[in-house]
C-alpha cells in the first residue's frame, strides 16, 4: 500500500510503502491511503443479439418440421 | 534482508551491520494533447545512504520506505515526487544515534507553449550516512509547438556517487519528436538536440557516448553481447547477493528482458518505454500511440511522455522507482 505522512497542516510530507499496521503505529491519524486502483479492462462493446441463437434454433426447428411434412406427403401420395 | 516496504526490525545478533536506504524516483511529467504536441521533462533519481555501525541484540530499528512517483495521464500533468527512505533506531547508543535519510528524485514538469523549457526533477539528497550520494536530475525539456518533447529519468545515487541525470530534449532545429536517455549511475543520458531523435541510455560504468552508444559496464571488457548472454543464461536479477550496490554491471538497457543493475533505459520515438536497470533512469518517450514509458527501478527517476496525437487516458508516464531498505551484517 501506498500511504501519504502529512504534517499538523495535512501537508504532504512524505510518501511511503507500507502496511497499515505500520502507519497505524508510527503516524496515527496523519496520513491517507493513495495506493493507485489497479486498472481495469476497458469495457468492449460486442455485437452480440442474445436472441439470435434461439431464433436460429427456432428456425431450424420449424425448417425441420416443413421437410418431414413434405416427406410424410410425399409417402401419402405414394 | 531487503525491505520493499516499511517495518520495524529487531536485531537478533549483535554485530557489524552495513545499513542502505534508497530514495524513491520521481514520476515524468504527461504532455499528450493534439496535433500542437508538448514536452514533458523526467523525474530525479532517489538518493543512496550507507553506513556501517555496530548494533546489539534486541536493538529495534524503524524502517521507513520511499514509494515511487506515480505515472500520470493527461493532456498536461505534471509528474509526482517520489518519497523519502529513513532509518532510526532505539536501544544501544550506536542504534539511538542512527539517523539517515535518503531524499526522494522530485517530479518532472510538463509544458505545451512554445519555446519553453522545464527542468527535470531534481535528484534527491542524502545525509546521515558514511556515504551520501545525491540522484541524477532529471532531463529538461523544451517545447516547439507541433513537436513533441520527453526528457529521461535521473538514475539513483550509488556508492560510486551522483546518479547520472536523464537526457535533455531541447531541440535546436524544427520542430519533431525527441527522446531523451535514461540516465545510468555510472553516468548521463544522452542529450537529444534534433527532430527524431532517441538518446541512448547511462550505463554503470559511464554516460552515453553517442545518440546510439549508451555507457558501458562497471566490469571492465564485458561488452554488449558478452553482458547480455552471461545475463541470459544465468538470469539474474541481482548481480551480487552480497553488497549489491557495489556489484552494478548493467550497461545501457538491452531489452526488458534482460536486467541491467545500474543502467538506465533509452529514449524512444517508435514503440513503448521499458524499464530500466535497479537504480537507472528510463527514457523519455513521445511514440504517437497509447504506449507507456518506462518506469524507474529502485530509486530510478522515470521519463517523460509527450505525443503529438491525443491518447490522453491509454497513456502513461513511467512510474518513478520505489525506494528500498538493505540491511547486511558484515561481521
Amino acid at each position: 500500500m501506498i500511504y501519504e505522512i502529512l504534517d499538523d497542516k495535512g501537508d504532504v510530507v512524505n510518501r511511503i510503502i507500507a502496511e497499515q499496521a505500520f502507519v497505524d503505529e508510527k503516524y496515527p491519524g496523519m496520513y491517507r491511503d493513495v495506493t493507485p486502483a489497479p486498472e481495469l479492462a476497458a469495457p468492449v462493446e460486442l455485437a452480440i443479439d442474445p436472441l439470435k441463437a434461439i431464433n436460429d434454433k427456432l428456425d431450424q426447428v420449424i425448417a425441420d418440421i416443413s421437410k418431414m411434412q413434405t416427406d410424410v406427403s410425399k409417402i401419402a401420395v405414394k | 534482508m531487503w525491505f520493499p516496504s516499511s517495518a520495524s526490525f529487531t536485531v537478533t545478533y549483535t554485530g557489524k551491520y552495513r545499513l542502505t536506504a534508497v530514495g524513491a524516483g520521481g514520476s515524468g511529467a504527461s504532455a499528450q494533447v493534439l496535433t500542437t504536441g508538448g514536452a514533458a521533462s523526467g523525474g530525479g533519481g532517489g538518493a543512496f545512504c550507507e553506513k556501517e555501525v555496530d548494533l546489539v541484540a534486541a536493538d529495534v530499528l524503524t524502517l521507513v520506505v520511499g514509494a515511487g512517483g506515480t505515472a500520470v495521464s493527461s493532456a498536461g500533468a505534471d509528474g509526482v515526487d517520489g518519497g523519502e527512505s529513513s532509518i532510526h533506531g532505539a536501544g544501544s547508543a550506536a542504534a539511538v544515534a542512527l539517523n539517515m535519510h535518503a531524499g526522494p528524485g522530485l517530479k518532472g514538469l510538463y509544458t505545451v507553449t512554445n519555446a519553453q523549457n522545464k527542468a527535470g526533477g531534481a535528484g534527491g539528497t542524502a545525509t546521515g550516512g558514511d556515504l551520501n550520494s545525491t540522484g541524477g536530475a532529471g532531463g529538461a525539456a523544451t517545447h516547439l509547438t507541433n513537436g513533441a518533447e520527453a526528457g529521461g529519468g535521473g538514475a539513483a545515487g550509488s556508492p560510486y556517487g551522483t546518479g547520472g541525470a536523464g537526457g535533455s530534449a531541447i531541440n535546436g532545429g524544427a520542430a519533431g519528436l525527441l527522446a531523451g536517455g535514461g540516465g545510468g549511475v555510472g553516468g548521463k543520458g544522452w542529450d537529444v538536440t534534433a527532430a527524431n531523435e532517441a538518446g541512448s541510455a547511462g550505463g554503470s560504468g559511464g554516460a552515453a557516448t553517442a545518440l546510439s552508444t549508451g555507457g558501458v559496464s562497471r566490469i571492465p571488457g564485458i561488452g554488449a553481447t558478452g553482458w547480455a548472454s552471461y545475463k541470459v543464461n544465468n538470469a539474474l536479477v541481482l548481480s551480487s547477493p552480497i553488497d549489491p550496490f557495489r556489484f552494478l554491471d548493467g550497461i545501457a538497457g538491452v531489452s526488458p528482458a534482460i536486467p541491467a543493475p545500474g543502467g538506465g533505459n533509452a529514449g524512444s520515438i517508435t514503440a513503448a518505454g521499458v524499464k530500466a536497470g535497479y537504480l537507472g533512469g528510463s527514457g523519455g518517450v513521445v511514440f504517437a500511440a497509447a504506449v507507456v514509458a518506462g518506469s524507474g527501478s529502485l530509486g530510478g527517476g522515470s521519463g517523460g511522455r509527450a505525443t503529438i496525437a491525443d491518447v490522453s487516458g491509454s497513456s502513461l508516464s513511467g512510474v518513478g522507482g520505489p525506494g528500498v531498505i538493505l540491511i547486511e551484517r558484515i561481521g
